[in-house]
């Protein structure tokens, strides 16, 4: 009773303690950092394949605001007393920009469509008098200057010429492929050159709905997939079917916006899943994504809208895209206040975020925005929906150097690239994309060390990959001849040694001297015993003394040592962490610590299961077991600093080669000093698995509540101090 | 054996109920004590407020005819209106008014009601809370609400004084205006303030003064903030709801701060110009305690006006749950109390009515009464900041890493190599020098062995002043993260009103917070390690991000102080090192350090972005050009490359540049030195080629003030210097002609005294 008594008094007082030594924030400006690099609202960030946050320059500057109170003349204009009534709009939920730059607004409190022009002045108001708009969502206009709007409380789409005049209402697309329980709830809409419109509605699972010119269903476009974690399989596997059936369906994400870009790609946006949120779809509805980035090959998975603050659990949600002229994908994050801008191969250039600000509004920091939208210089317009207001962004020299760079990149100018990126890399050091596109440049140049020394700076696995075979090639070429002479001159020893060898031995009558069996190298020969007969080996070691402790705990200190050279040595190419750099303290810890935890419980459990041996030859057991390691593993990691992308599956086949091989081993080395069959090998050691488990657990457990204890003493006394 | 027993029983029960009796006295005592003050006060204050004897306060604007003479000057004439205690500074050459309420001219069309029309006509607002019910919202309202009246209005020699009373709430304001040669002076006297059971919270003090609408005149609100902002008159506004209301010298951490994202308002000074009429106010006795406070029209009635709001209780969030974040509001105990709280408002002739005018004002306040001399240049050319970084260190598993980025070597050879290419004019501010690099505070001295440790340093000193080069070394005293210095955080550290202490937390979440050091912990230090920078031979210290730029009260009980209290604290510290050590620096500084201070470094070059305030004008450029010398922000750091360049010949600011060594460790982890690109030889020709331009243009006017600065066309600004040097800056991507003058793009001209337009 006392225990428990102090169990929550201590509870209290602790968190009492770190409730105020973290209750600061709330007060804290920004003060305190070391420079501002702008006294812009927000921060502009890059953040590499490894997830390392570099901050940049701003790529986009604040350029203005649009649409509010803006003179509009009134709906009959021509009449020379008209009044001009201020532009209020209200509630807007979404932007579009033609090629002309003229600015359409779906104005969906006031039920109309308002057109802007380039600069933003108001040229009209379209409300269709005929068939009123009910809350209308979407607005598209085509080359023609057609207008496609999304009608949502009406359920339909409108279509109106470019005087404004109605040509077309689309109603509910009657099918047998839509159920009658389908909502049909259209927000937005995007048409292709063939007039054929793709319509987003509201929660639909099974993606864009694609409709003909006429409004007849085609089908469904571009759904997202469900995810289906190994848990969701466990729980498929146990569950009986009434329990599986009452469980929630898993639905994929239902698209939250799309748009189609100039070469009739269309783009979708989702919010509710944790990867690929864009996608790219051709006509075939494949996404052209995947794969695509620098570094693919770190991100399986990709997910895409980036989040700035370092918690876990913080999904992206993604809630319009845009495309400009050169495929550059942005993308505005309604959440958490973010903007991210990729290339066209899925490539992150930028994104930039700002703090929630509840006091004031500033410029260029749109608080929930509602759509993005491009213009053709390339500026950036955001609609406020809850302000009623369009923020514009301009591009800075930065941000326009860098898509001019990356512009040349990506459509394989390195050559004319390389200048750009060299600004752009004098600029900021750190920036990957200058570095990769440098490195492509020097590859393109057949400046292969350079290329391969920047593309492990900018830490992208395939380039450096393909440099470095190249670079081997090279060296190949030029050191060929030395090779050859070295071979040619082992082979002849080889031979001679041959021939001589027994010649030799007969004459002189000397003779490698063999090393006693008890004696540390005779204890240390065995090892190559145990690679011909494991079993006997083992056996041997238990009952002929055939290894002592010296002997083991060199061989383990030996296989500590390889084991972290295969870690720290391995080529960045198969071992992508090496860039940042690895911390080998912690991983020869754990290494050591299972070891020991495994040699404590098969000892444990082996006692009680009749096994022979003891705690001794356990020990000795599982350390000669890992000699795999020191024997493959130094050589595989030795030639994998020679080797390319190409020759992965050697490697894998060497390094699965190294981990069946020790598994194989441990069973044999429970079979011979054990003195069990195989079965029952495998059966113990699966037993000592599960009490390595349970030592584990409660070894955390005794951790964590001692630290507890002794923060509680620690507390207390300087409690008593302070008084 | 039995009897032993029970004696011994007997004695233990008898210690044991004395020992319980003796507690329970004990708190008995302490509980009782104090109530027996607070009944005395509660008595005190209804007994003094005698509303029937007074008339109450009318709403409405003053009568016109009943102004009276108070006080008069050779260029000023004081009227007052008894009934009101509103007043009209006339100025004599020009005839032109400032009226302390809105302008009666636009009077009716005022669209304001109730309330708030009320608060307009009254001369004073308060704003008030019932801090005992903590559910309570504050509330802010002027005499009439009150049934106010004006008691003891009195005539005094060169203006008058009054006592606002609110009965009905107990307050009583005591006042003065007072009339001098150039300006009127409005005082509020402390020690006279009354209080009831209501707590005060702040204080406008003749808000309208100056107010005018936007009525199609060329007006604006000139702001303190960042490097100087206007809120343009107009008459549709975006946002009209959203009001400016900052803290002179920077919000405090120690209360509740409405996070604004707001630059620090570094001069305590603000304007409005309505037409060719302007005033600039200056705060000149107890501004650490007061707040600007801006209304353009539409905000709070359709006048633009801007006033100060004198601080007596800030809000405080206290949270009660960590994980969910609730909490409740209160306020802070006592009042601040300042000796006097006083704003002086200076009415600016018509030619001078812009904010270049209030800027020269503003400067010749601060060399006759601060005491600040203005700068001598020795040498012809401008002086190139040079700022070093000596290292940093990365968080790691168990230890942190040093990254070496500059050793006392690399920068001897980056100094020479500058010096070579015609930079003779150096001055280098070394930071990172102390003991694990730029992020480690506390216990700086020796310098760290890994760059060359103190032997090095001296000789790279010495090295600088054989070529007549200063040396700072840069130091942030206010944050401590490893306890040296004899610094414990629960004795020591700068404590909120929670008594929380205050933790400066890094950007990046898996990095260590530090602690922030209390004011009078901090004076200390740098006292004690001031003969080690003289041992080094370094010619002074360059204060980075605490000293001269945080004000925070501080609830430590060893060291209590009110933000006045380490406004001293602060100029004493700037005060000691500059005797010592001959010379001080400090970034971005508030202005009460700038009569010590022989240069300001990273000083704000733009605004804070707000949507409703129009732009940014180069105010704390204009005030200190030819007073002390300032650079912007690090170039290396700029968005925009060749536009920020043009701004710093705009502005007059000296070119500075923040560089490592050539060999420096890869930075990207470090606590704190994300800079984009610090390597020298990326720079160095881009330093020459600027440096080159920027002293062709600046180094002529390095000792001259600023007198005109203005907008030619849209991207085409003009700086004008004292001799009619002209510097016109053109941003646009075209050519700009005028009048025979022709600005190539992305460029700027330079036009001698004399030149025709």
């Amino acid at each position: 009773m006392g225990g428990v008594r102090l169990n929550t008094k201590w509870l209290r007082i602790v968190s009492a303690l770190a409730l105020l030594l973290t209750a600061a924030a709330a007060g804290l400006p920004g003060s305190g950092t070391r420079a501002y690099a702008s006294s812009l609202p927000y921060d502009t960030y890059y953040k590499d394949g490894f997830g390392q946050l570099v901050k940049t320059q701003a790529a986009y500057l604040p350029a203005g605001v649009l649409g509010y109170n803006l003179a509009a003349a009134a709906a009959d204009a021509g009449n020379a007393a008209a009044e001009t009534s201020k532009l209020s709009l209200n509630q807007p939920k979404d932007l579009f920009v033609d090629e002309q730059d003229n600015i359409y607004i779906a104005d969906t409190g006031n039920n109309r469509i308002v057109q802007l022009d380039s600069s933003g002045q108001f040229v009209r108001e379209l409300t269709v008098t005929d068939s009123p708009l009910k809350k209308p969502s979407g607005v598209f206009v085509n080359k023609e200057g057609h207008i496609y709007i999304a009608d949502t409380g009406n359920n339909r789409i409108v279509t109106l010429d470019s005087e404004g005049r109605l040509l077309k209402t689309l109603d509910r697309p009657k099918s047998s492929y839509l159920p009658a329980s389908f909502k049909y709830d259209p927000i937005n809409l995007i048409v292709d050159k063939r007039g054929f419109i793709y319509v987003t509605t509201l929660g639909a699972y099974q993606g864009l709905v694609e409709l003909d010119p006429d409004g007849n269903f085609i089908g469904f476009f571009g759904p997202n997939r469900v995810k289906f974690s190994v848990f969701d399989a466990f729980k498929r596997f146990v569950y009986t079917r009434e329990m599986y059936q009452r469980e929630l369906k898993k639905l994929p994400g239902a698209i939250a916006n799309s748009t189609i870009d100039k070469d009739g790609f269309i783009y979708t946006v989702t919010k509710e899943i944790q990867t690929n949120q864009i996608k790219k779809l051709n006509i075939a509805g494949l996404d052209q994504l995947p794969g695509k980035s620098d570094f693919a090959s770190l991100q399986s998975g990709r997910s895409f809208g980036e989040v700035l603050h370092w918690q876990r659990d913080l999904s992206p949600q993604l809630g319009d895209i845009t495309v400009d002229g050169d495929g550059n994908i942005t993308v505005v994050d309604t959440v958490w206040n973010t903007i991210s801008q990729y290339d066209r191969s899925g490539n992150l250039l930028f994104f930039w975020s700002s703090d929630t600000i509840n006091a004031t509004s500033k410029s260029g920091v749109v608080k929930t925005p509602a759509a993005i939208a491009n213009n053709s210089r390339g500026e950036l317009l955001i609609l406020d929906s809850t302000n009623n207001l369009i923020q514009v962004l301009r591009p800075s020299a930065f941000g326009n150097l860098v898509h001019e760079a990356n512009a040349l990149t990506q459509e394989g100018k390195y050559m004319e690239s390389e200048t750009l990126w060299n600004e752009v890399r004098r600029l900021n050091a750190q920036y990957s994309p200058a570095l990769i596109g440098l490195a492509k440049a020097a590859y393109k140049q057949e400046n292969y060390k350079r290329a391969q020394q920047l593309f492990y700076e900018a830490g992208v696995i395939g380039g450096y990959s393909e440099s470095f075979w190249q670079n081997r090639l090279t060296w190949f070429q030029q050191h060929f001849g030395l090779f050859m002479n070295i071979v040619i001159a082992i082979g002849v020893v080889l031979l001679l040694w041959g021939r001589l060898k027994h010649r030799l031995r007969l004459a002189s009558g000397w003779s490698l001297p063999e090393p006693s069996p008890h004696s540390l190298a005779g204890r240390l020969r065995h090892l190559f015993v145990l690679i011909k007969h494991p079993v006997d080996g083992f056996y041997s070691i238990r009952y002929e003394g055939k290894a002592s402790l010296a002997s083991s705990l060199i061989i383990l200190a030996a296989a500590i040592a390889a084991f972290g050279y295969m870690e720290a040595g391995t080529s960045f190419i198969f071992n992508p962490k090496v860039q940042i750099g690895i911390d080998l303290v912690p991983l020869t810890a754990q290494f050591v610590g299972i070891w020991l935890g495994w040699v404590i419980s098969n000892y444990l459990i082996s006692s009680l299961l009749r096994g022979e041996g003891r705690f001794r030859d356990v020990l000795y057991g599982s350390s000669y077991a890992l000699f795999p390691i020191i024997l493959i593993g130094i050589p595989v990691t030795l030639i994998s600093k020679g080797m390319t992308l190409d020759e992965v599956s050697i490697f894998s086949f060497l390094k699965l080669a190294i981990v069946l091989w020790t598994a194989l081993l441990f069973v044999w080395m429970v079979q011979g000093i054990h003195n069990y069959t195989f079965i029952e090998a495998i059966f113990v050691i699966l037993l000592s698995l599960l009490a390595l488990t349970i030592i584990v657990i409660l070894i955390f457990i005794l951790i964590s509540l001692s630290n507890e204890l002794i923060n509680f003493i620690n507390s207390l006394y300087q409690e008593v101090i302070i008084r | 054996m039995s009897k032993r027993k029970w004696n011994g029983w007997l004695i233990v029960r008898l210690t044991f109920s004395a020992a319980v009796l003796l507690v329970m006295g004990w708190i008995t005592l302490l509980i009782w004590d104090p109530w027996g003050d607070k009944e005395d006060i509660k008595v005190d204050a209804a007994a003094l407020f005698n509303p029937a004897e007074h008339v109450p306060y009318q709403a409405g604007l003053p009568n016109e005819q009943s102004f009276e003479l108070a006080a008069e000057t050779g260029n000023l004439k004081l009227l007052v209106d008894p009934a009101t205690a509103h007043f009209q500074v006339v100025m004599k050459d020009t005839g032109k008014v400032w009226r302390s309420y809105p302008n009666p001219a636009y009077w009716k069309d005022e669209k304001a009601t109730g309330t708030w029309k009320n608060q307009l006509t009254s001369p004073i607002i308060i704003e008030y809370v019932n801090a005992s019910n903590y559910k309570a919202s504050s509330i802010s309202n002027g005499l009439i609400e009150n049934q106010g009246y004006l008691e003891d209005f009195k005539r005094t020699e060169n203006g008058f004084s009054v006592t606002f009373a609110f009965p009905k709430i107990q307050f009583k304001i005591p006042v003065e205006v007072v009339l001098h040669q150039d300006y009127v002076e409005t005082r509020i006297k402390d020690a006279g303030i009354v209080e009831g059971s209501l707590s005060l919270l702040n204080v406008k003090l003749y808000p309208l003064f100056g107010a005018e609408p936007s009525v199609g005149q060329d007006g604006y609100i000139a702001l303190p903030d960042g490097s100087g902002s206007l809120i343009r008159f107009q008459q549709d506004r975006t946002m009209q709801q959203l009001t400016y209301n900052e803290s002179v010298y920077g919000p405090d951490s120690s209360y509740y701060y409405e996070f604004t994202d707001r630059q620090r308002i570094a001069m305590p000074i603000y304007g409005l110009k309505s037409g060719d009429q302007a005033f600039v106010a200056i705060l000149t006795e107890g501004e650490s305690l007061a707040n600007v406070f801006a209304a353009p029209s539409g905000a709070i009635g359709s006048s633009n006006w801007v006033t100060t709001e004198w601080q007596y209780r800030k809000r405080f969030f206290q949270s009660v749950s960590k994980s969910t974040g609730e909490g409740f509001y209160t306020y802070s105990g006592d009042r601040f109390s300042a000796d006097t709280r006083a704003s002086r408002y200076y009415l600016l002739k018509p030619e001078q009515s812009d904010y270049v005018g209030m800027a020269a004002v503003y400067r010749k306040y601060l060399i006759e009464e601060r005491g600040v001399k203005p700068v001598q240049s020795a040498r012809k050319d401008i002086p190139f900041y040079l700022d070093l970084v000596g290292a940093d260190i990365e968080k790691g598993l168990f230890f942190d890493s040093y990254l070496k980025a500059t050793s006392t070597d690399d920068a001897k050879s980056i100094v020479s190599k500058l010096y070579d290419r015609g930079i003779q004019n150096q001055q280098v501010l070394f930071a990172g020098w102390q003991q694990d690099g730029y992020s480690t505070h506390g216990g700086y001295f020796p310098v760290d062995k890994r760059i060359g440790g103190s032997q090095g340093m001296k000789d790279f000193i010495s090295f600088a002043h054989s070529l007549s080069i200063p040396v700072y070394l840069t130091a942030n005293y206010t944050l401590n993260t490893n306890g040296d210095d004899g610094f414990w955080w629960r004795r020591d550290g700068l404590r909120n009103m929670a008594g929380t202490v205050l933790e400066y937390k890094p950007p990046n979440h898996d990095q260590d917070a530090s602690n922030y050091v209390s004011p009078g912990f901090y004076k200390k230090v740098v006292e004690s390690d001031l003969k080690q920078f003289k041992a080094l031979g370094a010619d002074g210290i360059d204060f980075e991000d605490g000293i001269t730029q945080q004000v925070t009260t501080d609830y430590n009980s060893r060291y209590r102080a009110g933000r006045g209290e380490v406004v001293d604290i602060q100029q004493q510290i700037v005060k000691e090192t500059k005797q010592q050590l001959g010379s001080v620096i400090a970034g971005n500084a508030n202005f009460y350090a700038l009569d010590q201070l022989d240069h300001v470094h990273r000083i704000a070059s733009d605004y804070s972005y707000d949507v409703f305030v129009t732009e940014s004008i180069p105010w704390t450029q204009i005030v200190l050009h030819g007073l002390k010398t300032y650079t912007l922000e690090w170039s290396n750091l700029r968005d925009e490359w060749d536009d920020e360049f043009l701004r710093s010949i705009e502005l007059g600011a000296y070119p500075t540049y923040v560089l490592s060594g050539d060999d420096a460790d890869d930075l990207r982890r470090s606590y704190s030195l994300w800079y984009y690109s610090l390597n020298v030889d990326d720079w160095i020709d881009r330093i020459e080629a600027e440096y080159a331009k920027a002293n062709a243009a600046l180094a002529p006017v390095q000792d001259r003030f600023i007198t005109a600065h203005r907008t030619l066309a849209p991207g085409v600004k003009e700086t004008v210097y004292e001799g009619d040097y002209r510097i016109i800056v053109n941003y646009n991507e075209t050519d700009y002609e005028k009048d025979g003058l022709v600005v190539p793009a992305n460029n700027f001209i330079v036009r001698e005294g004399g030149a025709q337009r």
